[in-house]
């Protein structure tokens, strides 16, 4: 991929704000060129945003992700996210200096961020993130038609998280279902099951929130949201279901895998928020029933805060405190998992009922 | 060399993140990405430091201490310290301390505080995803190093 010609301005290399201002002008020429798409209202965990959009390839490939989100209201928002890609609306990201990429830590470049600025470039997919914490913020891709799976599952997550953050919640990686009066974290490292039985959970009627990120609040009880409405299945997996759903195939590293937007196939399954009753810990054993013991808020946070991080990293470390916080209102268990998921997903109907 | 009783210390807030959970406090070091587990009497001390108490006012808490105990007590909180997650105070303000959870002078049976150090969370808490990913991205990180998905 290459970038179209941008105009020669260095005057960004020590100054968050003048940055900040480039990527607006960038936005502003992008709409020039392409027209705004799309213009829709998102409530996200309470905060209510307007999402704009320049040109219409960056909304075709992240806007169904949060559909679920829209809201139909005449309320000011308090945030405003803006989107463009450089290769259809002809409007060059403002590409990081080799200078400012020296101090780049946690997809953060410190060298234009500061209390009220802050700047975050994912490199290995050309995206870069623009937020004045003041409420305005821009996010651009090199080529939005290419775009990876990670980001159309899981689109603007640094744009998001850093909104979300001074209110205190966290972006956090974490499976989570429940039903109408509460939902279960379900976290842990890789493979350890939890995206496959959220989706065992949403087919057999338990509300969902997600199979990967959620957002978490740090009040008494935490609360957890739904932010992106998709589901993942491994190819072992989709078998029975394949017929009834449209899933569509992607590759990630060596594996092919399926998703399918969750808000079109089981609309009324969606649990916008929830207070969270507990954070499960999966392990699967291999035996046929599941069962859960007690863990302690140490195996909680192993299991939590630094996949949270690594995936959706702040950069001031509000997101390990808001995490560590959350964990100090929230019972935890090892959820040993079984392979009679029509059992599993009784028992934790039956737990979230207090039985 | 005897820790003056006047001394005071200050959490280095900016660098951890810690959380007092059903007794157990949990601190995490953002720069190291070593996290803590104090139990028991450390946690006990924790909260008193954490409140505002002088070294003299922690060790002046307990019964009696043996030469042992007092080795003990200054190893841990100077630990503390080594760790960068306590600071001596500055600024001594009477006003910032929180009274009602200051120890008791005389009121409590001496037991060796420690904390638990651990260190294996450090390649997810300071991976950068910028840096540390081999050709394929993002969530694949360099061979040698975990990854997430």
């Amino acid at each position: 991929m290459t970038s179209s010609v941008r105009p020669l301005s260095r005057i960004y290399e020590t100054l968050p704000g003048a940055y900040f201002r480039e990527a607006r002008e960038a936005y502003q020429r992008a709409v020039r060129n392409a027209g705004i798409s799309h213009n829709v209202l998102l409530r996200v965990a309470g905060i209510l945003i307007q999402l704009r959009f320049a040109g219409d390839v960056a909304q075709r490939m992240i806007l169904p992700t949060l559909a679920h989100l829209i809201e139909d209201t005449k309320d000011t928002p308090q945030w405003i996210f803006h989107c463009w890609d450089d290769a259809s609306t002809r409007s060059a990201m403002p590409m990081p200096t080799a200078e400012m990429k020296n101090d780049h830590r946690r997809n953060c470049l410190h060298k234009v961020s500061d209390r009220r600025y802050v700047a975050f470039y994912q490199e290995w997919m050309e995206v870069l993130s623009f937020i004045d914490r003041e409420g305005e913020a821009y996010a651009c891709y090199l080529d939005a038609s290419s775009l990876p799976m990670y980001e159309r599952a899981a689109p603007l997550r640094q744009v998001f998280n850093t909104a979300l953050n001074l209110r205190g919640c966290q972006i956090v990686h974490a499976a989570a279902v429940g039903d109408n009066e509460a939902s279960l974290l379900i976290a842990g490292p890789p493979r350890s099951g939890k995206s496959t039985l959220a989706v065992q959970c949403l087919l057999r009627g338990m509300r969902y929130q997600s199979d990967d990120l959620c957002i978490l609040s740090h009040d008494c009880p935490p609360r957890s949201w739904s932010l992106y409405n998709v589901a993942k299945i491994r190819e072992e997996g989709v078998g029975p279901i394949s017929s009834e759903l449209p899933l569509e195939a992607f590759t990630e590293g060596e594996e092919r895998k399926y998703f399918f937007h969750v808000n079109t196939s089981f609309p009324d399954q969606i649990l916008p928020v929830a207070p969270v009753k507990a954070l499960l810990i999966p392990k699967i054993t291999g035996e046929p029933i599941s069962r859960l013991s007690p863990a302690t808020a140490l195996d909680g946070m192993r299991a939590l805060l630094p996949y949270s991080i690594s995936e959706v990293p702040t950069a001031d470390n509000s997101g390990e405190k808001i995490i560590l916080k959350a964990l100090g209102h929230l019972p935890v268990y090892h959820l040993h998992l079984g392979s009679n998921s029509d059992q599993t997903c009784l028992m934790l109907k039956d737990f979230l009922r207090g039985s | 060399m005897p820790i003056p009783s006047d001394r005071y210390y200050e959490i280095v807030e900016q660098d951890i993140a810690h959380e007092m959970i059903d007794g157990e406090a949990i601190i995490i070091h953002f720069k190291s990405g070593n996290y803590y587990s104090l139990n028991g009497m450390a946690a006990i001390v924790w909260g008193w430091l954490q409140a505002g108490a002088t070294y003299g006012e922690v060790s002046e808490a307990f019964e009696e201490l043996k030469t042992d105990d007092v080795a003990a007590l200054r190893g841990f909180v100077e630990g503390l310290v080594s760790e960068g997650i306590l600071r001596y105070g500055t600024s001594f303000d009477a006003h910032a301390r929180k009274a009602d959870l200051l120890p008791l002078s005389g009121h409590t049976v001496f037991l060796a505080p420690q904390f638990d150090k651990y260190n294996d969370m450090q390649h997810l808490l300071l991976s950068d995803p910028i840096h540390e990913v081999d050709e394929r991205g993002w969530p694949h990180a360099v061979a040698g190093s975990d990854q997430t998905s």
